[in-house]
């Protein structure tokens, strides 16, 4: 069955659907039920690798950039002419319009598709799901990664010891910057959401100060300690408060109160009161941050603890929530979305048409079939 | 020749407007015109395994997902998988021991032995060579024949599949309804509707073509998407209700293995991407990898869509069907001497030039000056001076001649041991000693002047305009009219900005040839 749509899908025609993340971009041919490849959003320059979008400011370059990085997406990637292929991209909806009208110049002048959809990706990751009336989209923000990578870099400084040359120091003694790169791989082999319950008595004891730490280890078991070699040379002695502490950065509130659960429940108390339920029913997370270990559980315990807290009680009478789990991988769940609507016939009359475009040079902000026809 | 690897230094103007070395740039034989990269569309020509060369069709190869279904690569660094060749009666004997490097090495060294001594049955494994990384580390069974191994299957698929079948025909249906629109709202809708069962006319035959395609789709439908097609109404019915997706019953808590985990058990993040569907958090689930495919591109002119780069289409070959750099029609310039700056007088360089090309090159030089006070000549493209990138004066004549046009003539690219001494000769006679200071057949060095425009000018960039005749291709069948090769050639202008650095730099230090000129 699935060989037998790829050979349908296979052919020179197919289009292109591309997710450009901020920190990784998805990319792949649309009918397919994964993408080709998640490679890093950025290129090389001068010999070294540089993220697209840390400079927006200067348009020239990020034009000059951007151009290189979809070349490299055909031609290294997914090996695909650009001619005459139909491209979908999946954006977030908070990216800026200029953005938006540089990549539309891109593809149709540069890259010489024939037509380019833009399909927001919150929408996109709905049609994963099949037929749920409703559902409440939750995309761990883009940059929820980097105020990570942020956290770990200060927990270090105050918690870890590192042995050069053999020989042992305070992390912050030797003021070590660490790469973004290096941080994200602790973070990612590292670290972990710990459960709500001990999160709980992290913030009521103010365990942060070793003296108590020590003193609570015989009732509190911590997580464990890892050696984290970062060059030949030197291992950085990572605590377990740090690995256990570094994604706490999500939940905390912070000084609108505002945490990755309360933005869910605001939205819910901003829905009308008959879809609410409804919504509560089915919550989507998605995203690269959402695959961290443990963070669904403690999302959910988030919510039902500010549920029942005095600032959400009277608004909000749901209590419980419910899930779904995507046909797919977290990071690329949006990119899936692009890839079914890429598949079908009614693409042509959702997307901007390379002769209309450069006619007119108009990118509207919705695809209706009129006004994009 | 201190930039002989510095090519960033000498660029020329593509036809766009931007400045690129000489080396990235192509040359169009039908528009005569200088392309760069941006200029030129890229079309995939073959595309291939890097590590065992097959060759396949495109469409064969969009099929296999641009992979090998040979070669490897390891999930853990990314190397190449050897594949290592063992037979079963020691296999027996190690696979249950844990098999550790050590165990793996002596192993290997057995079983050739052992190999020759007994012909048994051979069972393959797939090991790397760099990081030493294997098909056992995460107790995959041996194979009996080589590289037979399965791709891993992508959970979700058949989900997918039914997702997609689901809303194609939502889309189909969007589709009939806008198209019966525009029936009913032309003046055939009465006509269409009356003769539905009889379609005497074969105006129907879009939409029953249609139908039937909504037929073989959906088999379990087909009676009620005809009528939907037929009757005013859409029947709700009509599609297939993929299962919905339901909400998760439990939510797995954190495993307690993160409390206490073994860094070197965690895969990175780069190893969970390149296996995209699976994303393995753990070593154990790592898995090798196809060989994914590289391919050899055409590259094509935007304005003529001509060709300008066609490589042979079987990976082996490195030479070119096709292959118009620039390097090859163009002089190529470089710098060979300056001396230390002085940013108040003129100070005088020395460029080389090189005749790349086939055939015989008049050269005709000309500073920034002559261009702007002159304006264009006829049946030449004009070309644009933007004055601000510049921040020095390059003048050819010192100063003292008033004949500003500078014109030298080069020889061909040929190979040296053809030529002699006396070869040069004939130019060199021709030749203005105080301009052009040596010469050795296709090459030349020339002296200018070089003057910052104000003293707080760091790095000097200095600009001329270089002007020669270049034969091309005619887009009309040559061999009908070959009297008329004029046609084709056209003499064509470049812009040339040289970077010679900054101000602070030391000279460079003078080849014992040249010293005489200076």
């Amino acid at each position: 069955m699935s060989s037998l749509f790829d050979s349908l899908s296979a052919s020179e025609k197919t289009s292109i659907v591309i997710d450009i993340g901020h920190a990784y971009t998805k990319c792949g041919f649309a009918g397919s039920s994964s993408p080709r490849h998640i490679i890093p959003t950025s290129v090389l320059v001068n010999e070294k690798e540089q993220h697209i979008f840390d400079n927006q400011s200067d348009l020239g370059l990020l034009r000059e950039q951007l151009t290189e990085f979809i070349r490299l997406i055909y031609y290294k990637y997914i090996i695909a002419n650009c001619r005459d292929r139909r491209v979908v991209l999946v954006e977030s909806v908070i990216t800026p319009t200029k953005i938006r009208h540089l990549l539309t110049d891109i593809f149709l002048k540069q890259f010489e598709a024939s037509s380019l959809a833009f399909v927001p990706s919150h929408l996109a990751a709905t049609f994963t799901l099949g037929r749920v009336p409703l559902a409440v989209q939750f995309d761990s923000l883009p940059y929820a990664g980097k105020a990570i990578h942020g956290r770990i870099q200060q927990l270090l400084e105050q918690h870890a010891s590192v042995t050069k040359n053999g020989k042992k120091q305070l992390f912050k003694d030797i003021n070590l910057k660490l790469d973004q790169e290096i941080l994200e791989d602790i973070k990612v082999r590292c670290c972990f959401v710990s459960p709500f319950e001990r999160a709980q008595i992290y913030a009521e004891n103010d365990l942060l100060s070793p003296e108590k730490q020590r003193k609570n280890d015989d009732v509190f078991k911590s997580a464990g300690n890892v050696d984290y070699p970062v060059v030949s040379d030197m291992i950085i002695h990572i605590p377990g408060i740090v690995r256990e502490l570094a994604c706490e950065v999500l939940f905390e509130q912070d000084i609108d109160g505002k945490s990755i659960a309360t933005l869910l429940l605001d939205s819910l108390v901003q829905s009308a009161l008959d879809i609410r339920r409804q919504l509560a029913d089915n919550i989507l997370i998605i995203g690269g941050t959402a695959m961290m270990p443990g963070f669904l559980h403690r999302l959910n315990s988030e919510l039902i603890h500010l549920a029942n807290v005095s600032t959400y009680n009277k608004k909000l009478a749901i209590k419980t929530f419910h899930y779904h789990s995507p046909p797919g991988q977290l990071n690329y769940v949006t990119w899936l979305g692009g890839s079914f609507f890429g598949a079908l016939d009614t693409l042509e009359s959702q997307s901007i048409i390379r002769e209309k475009y450069l006619e007119n040079g108009i990118v509207p902000d919705w695809f209706t079939g009129e006004r994009a026809g | 020749m201190t930039s002989l690897l510095k090519v960033d230094k000498v660029k020329y103007q593509c036809s766009c407007g931007t400045f690129k070395p000489l080396c990235y740039l192509y040359f169009c034989r039908h528009c005569l015109k200088v392309k760069c990269k941006e200029c030129v569309i890229l079309e995939v020509d073959c595309r291939f395994c890097p590590s065992c060369y097959e060759n396949l069709q495109p469409h064969e190869a969009i099929n296999r997902k641009n992979r090998c279904q040979q070669c490897f690569n390891c999930p853990c660094c990314g190397h190449t998988l050897v594949t290592r060749a063992t037979n079963t009666a020691s296999l027996s004997a190690n696979t249950s021991a844990t098999v550790t490097d050590l165990d793996e090495s002596s192993l290997s060294s057995t079983s050739v032995m052992s190999g020759q001594a007994t012909p048994s049955k051979k069972v393959y494994y797939l090991a790397c060579g760099f990081c030493r990384w294997s098909t056992r580390d995460i107790n995959l069974n041996d194979q009996l024949t080589i590289n037979s191994w399965k791709q891993q299957d992508n959970i979700h698929e058949q989900r997918f599949q039914e997702l997609l079948l689901y809303y194609k025909q939502i889309a189909n249906k969007e589709k009939l309804e806008k198209d019966r629109k525009k029936y009913t709202t032309s003046k055939g809708g009465l006509l269409l509707r009356t003769s539905s069962k009889t379609d005497k006319y074969g105006l129907l035959t879009p939409l029953t073509r249609r139908s039937i395609g909504l037929r073989t789709t959906t088999p379990t439908s087909s009676t009620t998407s005809l009528r939907a097609t037929n009757t005013a109404k859409p029947v709700d019915s009509s599609t297939i209700q993929p299962k919905q997706s339901t909400a998760l019953e439990t939510i797995t808590p954190l495993e307690d293995t993160f409390f206490n985990l073994d860094l070197s058990k965690m895969t990175t993040m780069k190893q969970r991407l390149s296996s995209v569907e699976i994303q393995p958090v753990y070593t154990d689930g790592l898995y090798p990898i196809s060989k994914h495919f590289t391919s050899k591109q055409s590259k094509r002119c935007k304005e003529c869509d001509h060709n300008v780069l066609k490589p042979e289409p079987s990976p082996k070959v490195i030479k070119f069907k096709l292959h118009q750099m620039a390097m090859f029609f163009i002089p190529d310039i470089r710098i060979w001497y300056h001396p230390t700056w002085d940013s108040n007088r003129e100070n005088v360089c020395v460029l080389s030039i090189v005749n790349q090309s086939d055939e015989q090159i008049t050269l005709k030089l000309m500073t920034i000056d002559d261009i702007l006070k002159n304006g264009s000549s006829t049946g030449i493209d004009e070309i644009k001076v933007d004055e601000k990138l510049l921040t020095a004066k390059l003048d050819f004549s010192g100063g003292n001649d008033t004949n500003k046009e500078k014109i030298v003539q080069l020889h061909a690219h040929i190979d040296m041991n053809e030529t002699d001494s006396k070869y040069d000769n004939e130019f060199r006679e021709n030749d203005d000693k105080q301009f052009v200071i040596w010469r050795k057949f296709a090459k030349i060095a020339i002296k200018c002047t070089v003057k910052p425009h104000n003293e707080n000018v760091k790095n000097i960039i200095a600009g001329f305009v270089m002007e020669h005749r270049v034969v091309g291709i005619s887009s009309v069948q040559t061999s009908i009219q070959p009297a008329q090769p004029e046609q084709n050639s056209k003499i064509i202008r470049h812009l040339v900005t040289i970077d010679f650095g900054s101000i602070d730099e030391p000279a460079l230090t003078l080849h014992s040839s040249l010293k005489e000129g200076l």
